[in-house]
C-alpha cells in the first residue's frame, strides 16, 4: 500500500479530496487538498453524472498537485442514500467437543448476524460488531476460549439505497480511480472528531451537511445507530429563497452571514440590506423573517434527529452529549439550539490530530474527509495493507475490477 | 385532541357542490356529518334539502347568481366573511365541496377555505373540474381556482373529468356523466366521514388525516367501493383497484401515503380485513406510509366498503408519460380537427400534468424525490408547514 491515502467526498454542496499520510505517532499529515462547489448532487445523490464527474476530476487533480503524488486509489465517503441501521443478533450453538468457543464459532456468529432481510433496493454498507453474549452472560467483548453452549453476537447493520450508493461509486470509478473502500460519512466524521472518552460515555454525532444530516451514535457496547436524513443546509437556503423570494445565491449568502438557529429579537439591526448584483435588483429583508425561517428548519431537523434517538431508546444513553460537525455546525446559535433540543451538552466537532494543511484542521466541514483518512489507515492496518475491496462492493459492482490489481490484495 | 372525535363540517360552495351535498343529505338520515350549503343564489339554496344554508354576499349579487364570473363569487364570499368564519368555529376538519369552473365555486371556494383555515380548521378541498365540452373559459376558471384553493387548503382531492368519463362510459349521455361525478364524489366523502366519525376498532383519527394532508404535496385521490356476499372482501378490493378514480390502481402504485378504511357490519371477520389489506398492499408502493382504520356499523350488515385516500404522485404515471402527449403537443391542429372525442383524449392528460406542477412550493427540490417523513414532505419549507406568518407580504 502506498504511504499516502486519498479520501474523496462527493457532497451536495462541495466535492472534497484529501491526500494524507498516517504517521507512526497517530498524527495524520494532510499533504494535499482539492475542493470545489458541487454541481449535479441533490440531497447526497448524484443527479447529473457528467457534472459530478467533472468536479471530482478537478479536486483530485488539485490534491495531486499539492501533495505531489498520483492518485490511483480513493477511499470514498458515502452520505445520503437514506442510510438507516438496525441491530441484528446472530446465534450459534457451540457443538464442538470441548464446548469452548473458537474462532470458527465467532466467524459463524458474525455470518449469522449479517444475515438481515432487506428490501431489494437496499444494500448493506457497514456491519459493525457490538458485543457477544455467552449463554446468559452479556457484554462479552472477546469470547474466544470461553466455555458455553450458545454464542450470540449483536451487530449493527447500516444499509442504504443501492442505486444511490452505486452511482456515487460509479462516478469515482469513472475518473478512473480504484475505489479502495467506502464508508458512511457519519462514521467517518465520528472517527475524526470524537474522543475515546466521548465514545465510552455515549455520544451522538450529528454531521450537518448541505444535502443530508448524518447521525452516528455511540452508546453501550459500541456504535448503536447510523442514519442519514435527507435534509440539510440546502433546505435552509431553499426555505429562505422561497420565503423571502430572493435568488438561491443571495439566500445562501444570507444564511451564511446572518443565519441564526435561535432568534434573538433586538440583537442586531432589524433589517438586512441585500445589495444589487447581476440580475438581482437588491432588497431589504427583515431580520425577524430570516430568523423565523432558519429557526423553523433547524429546530425541525434537530427535532427529527432527536426523535430518531428517542425511537431507538438512546436519548438517555448519550452521557457525553451531542457533537455537531459539517458546514451547518458553523451557524450561529446552533449549539444552543442543540443543547435545548437534546437537553444535553453540545460541542462543535473539529478534526483533531491533524498536521499539514492548516485549513483542514479545526474545520468542521472537513470532518468526514479527515475521518475517511483515519478509517483508511485503520482498515489498512487491520487487513495487513494492500488493496481491499469488500465482498459487497464487489457484488455491487460486478467483476469489473482489473484482474492485475485484484491479485495485489490476495 | 387525537383521542377526541374529529369534528367535521362539510361545506358545499356553489351550485355543483350544493348539488352533491344535497345528494348526500337525501341519501340517509341527514348525511354522514353536519353539512352547510353556501351559495350566492338564494333561490337555488331554497330548493335544497340541506337544512343549514348561507346566502353569500347578498349586497353583491342580490341573492342571484354570479353570472359565471369568479370575481363576483370572490367578492360575495368576502362580503360575508364574518358569517362564513363563524360557521367554522369549533370545527377540526372542514371538507370543502365545490365544483370548479363556474362563478361561485371558483371564486368563493378559495376564500371560504382561507376563512376556515383562519378559524383553526384543517381544510380538505374536494373539487370537481369541468368536462372539456364545457368550454375553455370554464376550464381556465377552474384551473385558476384550483391553484388558489390549493394555496388556502391543506390539500385538495381532485376528481378530474377524464377519469370520470371513464366511470360513466365514453358513450354516456351528458346528464348521466354529471350524475356519475356527483355520485362518486358523494360516495367518497360519505365513506371518509363515516370512518372519521365512527368509533372504529382500529381508528383513523384526525392526526392521521392531518399527516396525510401535510405530506400530500397538495393533491389527493379518493375512491370507495362496496361489495356484498361471501366474496365481498376480494370483490370490494377488485372494484376499488379497477376504479378510474385511482387510474385502475396506478395511483396506489405511486402513492407515498395512503389512508385505507374498511367499514363493515357486525359480521366483518378478521380474515376479510386481512384479505383486503393484503389485496391493497400488493398494489401499493413498497415504501407507502399507510394509515389503516376499520369501523363496524350495524347498517353495513352483510356488506363491506373499502375507501382509499391516497397522495398523488408528482411524477407522471406511465399512462401520462410524454409519449402519450407527444402527438398532441407536436401537432395540435389535427388533434383539434378530430373533433370533440379526439380533443378530449389528447388534451385530457396535459391538463392534469399542468395541475400537478403547481403543487410545488418546493423550489430547488421540485424535481427530485421528495423526502417524506411520517407523511410530511420535508422539502416543503418548514415555515410553511408550521404555518409561520412572515411580515413580508
Amino acid at each position: 500500500m502506498p504511504s499516502h491515502i486519498a479520501a474523496l467526498e462527493i457532497g451536495t454542496a462541495r466535492v472534497r479530496a484529501l491526500v494524507g499520510e498516517p504517521r507512526e505517532d497517530g498524527l495524520l499529515m494532510v499533504t494535499g487538498r482539492g475542493e470545489c462547489g458541487a454541481v449535479g448532487v441533490r440531497k447526497g445523490a448524484i443527479v447529473d453524472f457528467e457534472n459530478a464527474l467533472d468536479g471530482v476530476r478537478r479536486v483530485l487533480q488539485a490534491a495531486e498537485e499539492q501533495a505531489r503524488v498520483s492518485i490511483t486509489q480513493v477511499y470514498l465517503v458515502l452520505c445520503g442514500a437514506d442510510i438507516r441501521s438496525e441491530v441484528n443478533r446472530g446465534i450459534v450453538h457451540v457443538l464442538n467437543e470441548e464446548g469452548a468457543i473458537r474462532a470458527a464459532e465467532m466467524e459463524e456468529a458474525r455470518k449469522n448476524a449479517r444475515k438481515v432481510t432487506l428490501p431489494a433496493d437496499r444494500e448493506i454498507l457497514h456491519s459493525i460488531a457490538q458485543c457477544y453474549y455467552v449463554d446468559a452472560q452479556q457484554g462479552v467483548v472477546n469470547p474466544e476460549g470461553m466455555e458455553g453452549r450458545q454464542l450470540a453476537l449483536d451487530m449493527l447493520i447500516a444499509h442504504g439505497q443501492g442505486a444511490v450508493l452505486r452511482n456515487t461509486i460509479r462516478v469515482a470509478r469513472s475518473i478512473p480511480a480504484d475505489v479502495e473502500d467506502v464508508a458512511f460519512g457519519g462514521l467517518c466524521a465520528a472517527l475524526a472528531v470524537l474522543t475515546p472518552e466521548q465514545k465510552q460515555s455515549g455520544v451522538a454525532l450529528v454531521d450537518l451537511g448541505a444535502g443530508t444530516t448524518d447521525v452516528l451514535v455511540y452508546a453501550g457496547p459500541g456504535v448503536a445507530l447510523a442514519a442519514s436524513l435527507s435534509v440539510g443546509g440546502d433546505h435552509v437556503t431553499n426555505d429562505i429563497a422561497l420565503g423571502l423570494r430572493i435568488p438561491t445565491a443571495q439566500a445562501e449568502r444570507l444564511k451564511r452571514e446572518h443565519g441564526r438557529a435561535v432568534p434573538r429579537p433586538g440583537d442586531g439591526a432589524p433589517a438586512i440590506i441585500l445589495p444589487a448584483e447581476g440580475g438581482f435588483p437588491g432588497r431589504t429583508v427583515l431580520r425577524a423573517d430570516l430568523d423565523g425561517i432558519v429557526h423553523a428548519r433547524m429546530d425541525e431537523t434537530l427535532g427529527l434527529v432527536r426523535a430518531m434517538l428517542a425511537e431507538a431508546g438512546l436519548l438517555a444513553q448519550i452521557g457525553a452529549g451531542v457533537v455537531l460537525t459539517g458546514g451547518g455546525a458553523r451557524m450561529t446559535g446552533i449549539r444552543a439550539l442543540a443543547e435545548r433540543t437534546f437537553n444535553a451538552p453540545c460541542a462543535i466537532g473539529r478534526p483533531g490530530g491533524v498536521g499539514g494543511i492548516a485549513a483542514v484542521r479545526d474545520a468542521p466541514e472537513y470532518a468526514a474527509a479527515v475521518g475517511m483518512l483515519r478509517y483508511a489507515a485503520i482498515t489498512a492496518q487491520r487487513d495487513g495493507g494492500g488493496g481491499r475491496l469488500r465482498e459487497w462492493l464487489a457484488s455491487l459492482l460486478g467483476a469489473v475490477r482489473p484482474a492485475g490489481r485484484r491479485g495485489d490484495s490476495a | 385532541m387525537s383521542a377526541e372525535r374529529c369534528r367535521t363540517l362539510l361545506a358545499a360552495v356553489g351550485g355543483g357542490g350544493c348539488r352533491i351535498l344535497d345528494l348526500l343529505e337525501g341519501d340517509g338520515a341527514g348525511g354522514p356529518c353536519p353539512g352547510v350549503a353556501l351559495h350566492t343564489d338564494a333561490a337555488a339554496l331554497a330548493r335544497l334539502r340541506v337544512p343549514r344554508r348561507l346566502v353569500m354576499g347578498e349586497e353583491v349579487c342580490g341573492g342571484g347568481s354570479t353570472g359565471g364570473d369568479p370575481r363576483t363569487g370572490r367578492q360575495a364570499a368576502e362580503a360575508s366573511a364574518e358569517a362564513i368564519r363563524a360557521l367554522f368555529a369549533d370545527c377540526d376538519l372542514a371538507v370543502l365541496l365545490t365544483a370548479l369552473g363556474g362563478g361561485t365555486g371558483s371564486g368563493a371556494a378559495p376564500v371560504v377555505a382561507g376563512l376556515a383555515r383562519e378559524a383553526g380548521a384543517l381544510v380538505l378541498g374536494v373539487a370537481t373540474l369541468p368536462f372539456f365540452f364545457e368550454g375553455q373559459q370554464r376550464r381556465r376558471h377552474a384551473e385558476d381556482a384550483l391553484r388558489r384553493l390549493r394555496e388556502q387548503a391543506g390539500a385538495v382531492v381532485v376528481f378530474p373529468n377524464q377519469r370520470m368519463l371513464e366511470a360513466g362510459g365514453e358513450g354516456a349521455p351528458v346528464a348521466q356523466s354529471f350524475d356519475a361525478v356527483d355520485r362518486a364524489v358523494g360516495e367518497g366523502i360519505a365513506a371518509l366521514a363515516r370512518v372519521l366519525a365512527a368509533d372504529g376498532i382500529v381508528r383513523i383519527d384526525f392526526n392521521d388525516l392531518r399527516a396525510m394532508v401535510a405530506g400530500s404535496g397538495g393533491t389527493l385521490a379518493l375512491a370507495t367501493a362496496e361489495a356484498l356476499g361471501p366474496d365481498r372482501a376480494a370483490e370490494a378490493v377488485a372494484r376499488l383497484l379497477d376504479s378510474p378514480l385511482l387510474e385502475h390502481g396506478n395511483v396506489l402504485a405511486s402513492a407515498r401515503a395512503m389512508l385505507a378504511a374498511v367499514v363493515g357490519g357486525p359480521d366483518l371477520t378478521l380474515a376479510e380485513l386481512e384479505d383486503i389489506m393484503t389485496g391493497l398492499g400488493a398494489r401499493a408502493h413498497p415504501g407507502v406510509r399507510l394509515h389503516f382504520g376499520t369501523a363496524v356499523l350495524p347498517a353495513f350488515e352483510g356488506r363491506v366498503a373499502v375507501t382509499v385516500l391516497a397522495t398523488e404522485s408528482d411524477r407522471p404515471t406511465p399512462a401520462e408519460e410524454p409519449a402519450a402527449d407527444a402527438p398532441a403537443a407536436a401537432d395540435p391542429a389535427p388533434a383539434a380537427a378530430k373533433g370533440a372525442r379526439g380533443r378530449r383524449r389528447t388534451e385530457g392528460r396535459p391538463a392534469q400534468g399542468l395541475l400537478r406542477l403547481e403543487g410545488a412550493g418546493k423550489g430547488r427540490f421540485r424535481d427530485v424525490d421528495p423526502t417524506l417523513h411520517e407523511g410530511e414532505d420535508l422539502d416543503v419549507p418548514t415555515f410553511i408547514r408550521r404555518g409561520l406568518r412572515l411580515t413580508r407580504p
